[in-house]
């Protein structure tokens, strides 16, 4: 019982810490990751492609997404518009920088909203519920609908 | 005398009182109870929270008030509260935030000085806690893909829930008139009702993005005693 009283009091004064860090777990961006099947296996393993750019469709004059000019990747960051609930990428591929032969579009969808964690801080933007709404790739399967930063794969595009 | 003589003697005494094994461990058991306390209606105390009305005028952000009231049924009170409040929040990035709205709190205190002539409280308790408010913000959002941009955002009717575990004191200082703290450890919050801006201010609670969060209150109360029932009966 003599314990009770500072007890309670630690925690009463713990919530003291009033304003939460600006710490953000949430991301603007869908990652999407290139697979192709195993041989003689269900599985699908990473593969990479070349990616002669990425256009991200809305972005300011559309564009090119520089960081993935002329690399190959087995995996995409791609920035979604937090204007809208729809966003459309279009992905310049080939089999390598002498083949650029295919330009497949992704348009995904998503609800959004905007949290205020602390005046200090910019609000920020949450995205949930990510839909493929179109796309002309081959295959592709949602992994994840939440865009996070620890959210290693949204969506799958297997070959 | 032997054994089996004084056994029987007393069975003779207990059969001449007439009293059974019983009967006669329930007579010794039975103590005059002077703490035991009924459970009826005493007397209320209406107060209001001077915690809000100080930092109503000294905080420029937020303005609120609190009334309280509390009924006595001995040891426990059921307690009641009310409040409305508001706050304007300046955002980063040239944003704004402005919430109003109303809030009640309802639940049982237990006195633990019982024995305490003017009846003074030092009390443990909990509460079921609502708000219904409405919210805005405009915000200013950097984006250096899609552009900069602007946008207002509105949650009407938002409810809300939450629990408090509180624990306080109130003393009588004159009369009728008491005054006291409460501290409040409020958790588990809950809302409904908003859109693309989560709800980021709850009136009564504080900040939603908390877990827990805590409260103070410094109250001022009046007490009004309801009449005593007058159970002897005029002599004839």
């Amino acid at each position: 019982m003599k314990f009770f009283f500072p007890l309670l009091l630690i925690v009463i004064l713990s919530a003291c810490l009033d304003a939460p860090d600006c710490l953000r777990v949430a991301s603007s961006y869908v990652n999407v990751s290139f697979k192709t099947l195993k041989p003689n296996s269900i599985k699908y393993n990473d593969t990479t492609i070349y990616i002669d750019s990425i256009i991200v469709r809305g972005s300011i004059a559309e564009k090119k997404f520089k960081f993935y000019e002329g690399v190959k990747v087995a995996k995409v960051s791609v920035p979604v518009n937090s204007q809208k609930n729809t966003s459309t990428f279009l992905f310049y591929r080939g089999k390598d920088k002498n083949k650029i032969t295919i330009i497949d579009s992704l348009e995904v969808s998503y609800n959004i909203q905007k949290i205020i964690i602390n005046p200090k801080c910019p609000s920020f933007a949450f995205y949930s519920n990510l839909a493929i709404t179109l796309s002309t790739f081959p295959n592709n399967v949602l992994i994840n609908s939440t865009l996070g930063t620890n959210s290693p794969t949204n969506i799958e595009i297997r070959f | 005398m032997s054994f089996e003589n004084s056994f029987s003697q007393t069975l003779k005494q207990d059969s001449v009182s007439g009293l059974s094994d019983t009967t006669r461990t329930a007579i010794t058991k039975k103590k005059p109870d002077s703490l035991k306390i009924k459970f009826y209606p005493r007397g209320i105390r209406f107060g209001t929270d001077i915690v809000a009305i100080i930092k109503s005028s000294v905080v420029p952000n937020y303005y609120g008030w609190e009334v309280n009231a509390d009924i006595d049924f001995g040891k426990f009170y059921f307690s009641v509260d009310y409040g409305f409040g508001g706050r304007t929040d300046k955002l980063a990035l040239d944003g704004m935030y402005k919430n109003q709205g109303s809030y009640w709190r309802a639940g049982w205190d237990a006195n633990i000085l019982l024995k305490d002539p003017d009846k003074n409280m030092l009390y443990f308790g909990f509460r079921y806690c609502r708000s219904y408010f409405k919210e805005s913000a405009f915000l200013s959002i950097s984006d250096s893909i899609y552009g900069d941009f602007t946008q207002s955002l509105n949650n009407d009717k938002v409810r809300a829930r939450w629990f408090e575990l509180v624990a306080g004191l109130k003393v009588k200082v004159w009369s009728h008139l008491w005054i006291g703290y409460t501290c409040r450890l409020k958790i588990a919050p809950k809302a409904s009702g908003y859109g693309e801006l989560k709800s980021y201010d709850i009136p009564g609670f504080g900040l939603f993005a908390k877990t827990f969060y805590w409260g103070f209150n410094y109250q001022i109360f009046w007490q009004i005693p309801f009449p005593k029932k007058n159970k002897l009966k005029p002599k004839t």
